[in-house]
């Protein structure tokens, strides 16, 4: 609501055409506020904050949205201030220590133990979408380039609930468009969503499940009995977080189509591209579209821009770096998920330099059909082997246990 | 000109379709549990799968498969190939202390004989086969004595408890999926249950689709995936993961119960309802090769009311009554019998449940080896 208050224009932000919006909204939050004090509702809803703190809560929304309804142009400050916000709450919710410790302090407010509070549960999901749909917003606004929209559709495009837990992170303008005039359903819209359903329900709940139970874990990596094992679950673990994420999208999509709302794609079959700028235009699409419009650009422009020149290469380091360091940290703000991150811009960089070292060197290499085909195929499992070994960072919980695997897997311990 | 696919007929056709594959599945019952990847994708396992709790992701990468005997043997080493000619084989049943609740695979009791290297008077190789499996229920071993018949087992040893004999209503969770031969090795072999195992129910039409069994057809395929795991780190007990354990508590409560057994007047109505006849069973099924029943150590304490219990489980008037009447059965029936109660120390326990810890599977392996010896030269 907040977010909404602060990009709307004032066109937008009439109490007479928003008031159903903001009373659904509140009407839900009271809603499960309330469902605490039912004795059977008790087991359907987790705890949740008492009724007293989600009014107060709601007032101050309500009061705050209806304020700033009031401000007749957004300054660029008050769109800072709250991207700002919004960053906050991310890294505190991403960050282990510094969760824990908020943990702490909402545990010894409510008079319990850490571990009792840890029953009060601090997660919020589906945050890391929701913050970037709306730090997306903000920044369009900024740009004068976001549609008006009102209050309904703003919070519908945050909270969307196919994509709420895990994305694609859809942008508002081309979101609203479906949602003012539904796409239709037709028979061949719903084989459609009944496809991605069950695909997706499949690639979820079988598959990458079954990879789960074999996938390289902590314990694994002072178990396994081999280098060979120790490949073969890392391996399991690159095809379970695929088929887990796009399973997910999946059903996201599918179910979106049933709403009359088509969500963008989210892979295209990455681990069939044969380097790894292209592995990453096909893994996460959404995400690394996101980091691209509102970083990776930026930051570049802005280098190439800057009094200070700087030569090529180092700008395409930085920005290449920069960015997936970022992406790694979207994850979760920890060391291993900044190595992840490192290891894949450092990986876009030297493919970036070696791609033109051999395109000014050997401008016929690869010509030949049968070339192209051999070229083609070391690329595809180059680069699997690649993201493959960099997931000793994404999926192992400390830097010590990531280079422990490494050593292991190339038989050095 | 392409017909045009309609979505609800999709549907329908699946909704038809699933129903006619549950009908189909219940009716040819087919023996999926047949079906392993174990001893040719990944080596058998040294002991039947099993995990204390199961839950989806498990730390000893292990889930039960009690429902579905050719699935649990499937995934056994046992069932690798024909026996080898120059192999004296022997079959370990009993419960928990002989699976080896608390110990590797390479540490449990079956292993610990492997590792001696023994050979029979004729030259064949004793290898020891661990075909336990936790919780108490003598019926339940009888009924994998009676599948793994077919293995050909030189020499039995039945490893029991005062526990064991014990009529427990909770023997159903074993014996329910296998209701249909238990009923048929009961007939044959004229076995007189206490009123607590009777109404034995077979499965319902219902319960043999594939909805039915899904409970069942999740652990099969579980137990296929943590083959990789076991294949990759030779784990299969979380329990066994720590060669150490702390010491135990020395002291028991002042109580002399045991269960609806308040104190040593009990002693007859106690050792009158033990199924010693079960033994018999055993012994008609094992056919020619001996049947050696040994009542394995259990944990005694020495501190506080030890005058009163040997452990937390068994009071000492329990525990004597029933191994004297055990004795004396035995001796009636002329079958081997070994009584090894007090064969451990207490720090050779990996627990007050009568658990061994490496150390203690390795000195009861070392004080059974004499008697596999015996019975390996006719």
């Amino acid at each position: 609501m907040l977010a909404w208050a602060i990009t709307a224009p004032p066109e937008a932000r009439g109490l007479r055409s928003n008031w159903p919006g903001l009373a659904v909204l509140c009407g839900a939050i009271l809603l499960v506020a309330f469902s605490k004090s039912l004795p059977w509702t008790r087991d359907f809803f987790p705890a949740s904050a008492s009724l007293v703190l989600a009014g107060g809560a709601l007032a101050v929304f309500v009061g705050l949205a209806v304020g700033l309804s009031f401000i007749k142009t957004q300054s660029r400050l008050l769109l800072g201030v709250a991207a700002l916000g919004i960053l906050a709450i991310f890294i505190f919710l991403k960050s282990p220590g510094l969760s824990e410790r908020l943990l702490t302090f909402i545990g010894d407010w409510r008079g319990r133990t850490l571990d009792d509070s840890a029953a009060f549960n601090i997660a919020w999901l589906g945050y890391s979408y929701i913050a970037f749909r709306l730090l997306h917003t903000l920044r369009d606004r900024q740009s004068g380039v976001l549609p008006a929209v009102g209050l309904a559709e703003y919070v519908n495009y945050a909270i969307f609930f196919p994509s709420f837990t895990a994305g694609p992170i859809d942008r508002l303008e081309r979101f609203v468009k479906d949602l003012r005039a539904p796409l239709p359903l037709k028979n061949d819209d719903w084989l459609f969503a009944g496809q991605r359903l069950a695909a997706g329900l499949f690639k979820k709940f079988f598959v990458a499940d079954l990879l789960a139970l074999v996938s390289i874990t902590d314990a694994l990596v002072g178990q396994a009995r081999s280098p060979g094992w120790l490949w073969l679950e890392l391996c399991a673990y690159s095809f379970r977080i695929y088929f887990d994420f796009s399973g997910y999208t999946d059903i996201a999509i599918g179910m979106a189509r049933l709403m009359r709302v088509r969500l963008p794609e989210n892979f295209a079959a990455p681990f069939l591209k044969p380097n790894l700028a292209q592995f990453w235009s096909a893994w996460h699409i959404t995400l690394t579209q996101w980091f691209r419009a509102y970083f990776f650009n930026p930051f570049t422009r802005s280098l190439r821009t800057s009094k200070l020149v700087l030569p090529t290469w180092l700008i395409i380091l930085l920005t290449q770096v920069g960015t997936m360091l970022l992406i790694g940290l979207w994850h979760g703000l920890t060391w291993n998920f900044a190595l992840w991150g490192l290891w894949h811009g450092l990986g876009l960089f030297l493919q970036n330099r070696w791609s033109e070292f051999l395109r000014l060197r050997f401008p016929d290499l690869g010509a030949g059909r049968a070339a192209r085909a051999f070229f083609r195929v070391t690329g595809v499992l180059l680069t699997f082997a690649y993201f493959t070994l960099g997931l000793v960072f994404f999926a192992l919980s400390m830097p010590q246990l990531s280079f422990a695997a490494l050593m292991k897997l190339f038989g050095m311990s | 000109m392409e017909r045009p696919v309609h979505a609800l007929r999709v549907l329908v056709k699946a909704f038809l379709f699933f129903v006619l594959l549950n009908l189909l599945f219940a009716w040819f019952d087919p023996p999926i549990g047949k079906l392993t990847a174990y001893n040719w994708l990944w080596p058998g396992r040294l002991r039947f799968p099993y995990a204390d709790s199961p839950g989806y992701y498990s730390l000893g990468y292990n889930v039960p498969v009690i429902e579905d005997f050719d699935a649990m043997f499937g995934a056994h080493i046992l069932s690798a190939g024909p026996k080898p000619a120059d192999e004296f084989r022997v079959f370990l049943l009993g419960d928990s202390a002989t699976w080896g609740g608390h110990v590797a695979p390479e540490d449990m009791l079956a292993e610990q004989f492997n590792r001696l290297g023994l050979t029979s008077c004729d030259g064949r190789k004793i290898k020891a086969y661990d075909l336990g499996y936790p919780w108490p229920s003598l019926l339940r071993d009888v009924l994998i004595l009676d599948y793994a018949n077919q293995y050909q087992p030189d020499m039995v040893i039945w490893l029991v408890t005062l526990h064991s004999f014990e009529k427990k209503s909770a023997d159903r969770e074993f014996l329910v999926p296998h209701a249909e031969r238990m009923a048929e090795v009961i007939a044959e072999h004229q076995l007189v249950l206490p009123k607590v195992y009777s109404g034995q129910a077979e499965p319902a039409f219902w319960d043999k689709t594939i909805l039915g069994q899904r409970e069942r057809l999740k652990k099969l395929i579980l137990n296929q995936a943590y083959g990789w795991m076991w294949s990759a780190t030779g784990i299969d007990n979380a329990n066994g993961l720590s060669k150490d354990h702390p010491a135990f508590p020395q002291d028991a409560l002042a109580d002399v119960s045991y269960f609806d057994y308040q104190s040593p007047n009990d002693s007859q109505a106690l050792t009158r309802s033990l199924m010693f006849d079960i033994i018999r069973v055993g012994r008609e099924i094992a056919g020619d090769a001996p049947l050696v029943v040994i009542n394995e150590p259990i944990f005694i304490i020495s501190g506080q009311n030890r005058d009163l219990r040997y452990n937390h489980v068994y009071p000492r008037w329990a525990y004597d009554a029933y191994r004297q009447s055990l004795a004396d059965w035995m001796n009636a029936q002329g079958d081997p019998y070994y009584d090894t109660w007090n064969a451990l120390p207490v720090s050779e326990f990996s627990n007050d449940m009568s658990h061994r810890d490496p150390q203690g599977e390795k000195r009861f392996a070392d004080l059974l080896s004499p008697i596999l010896q015996d019975f390996s030269c006719p």
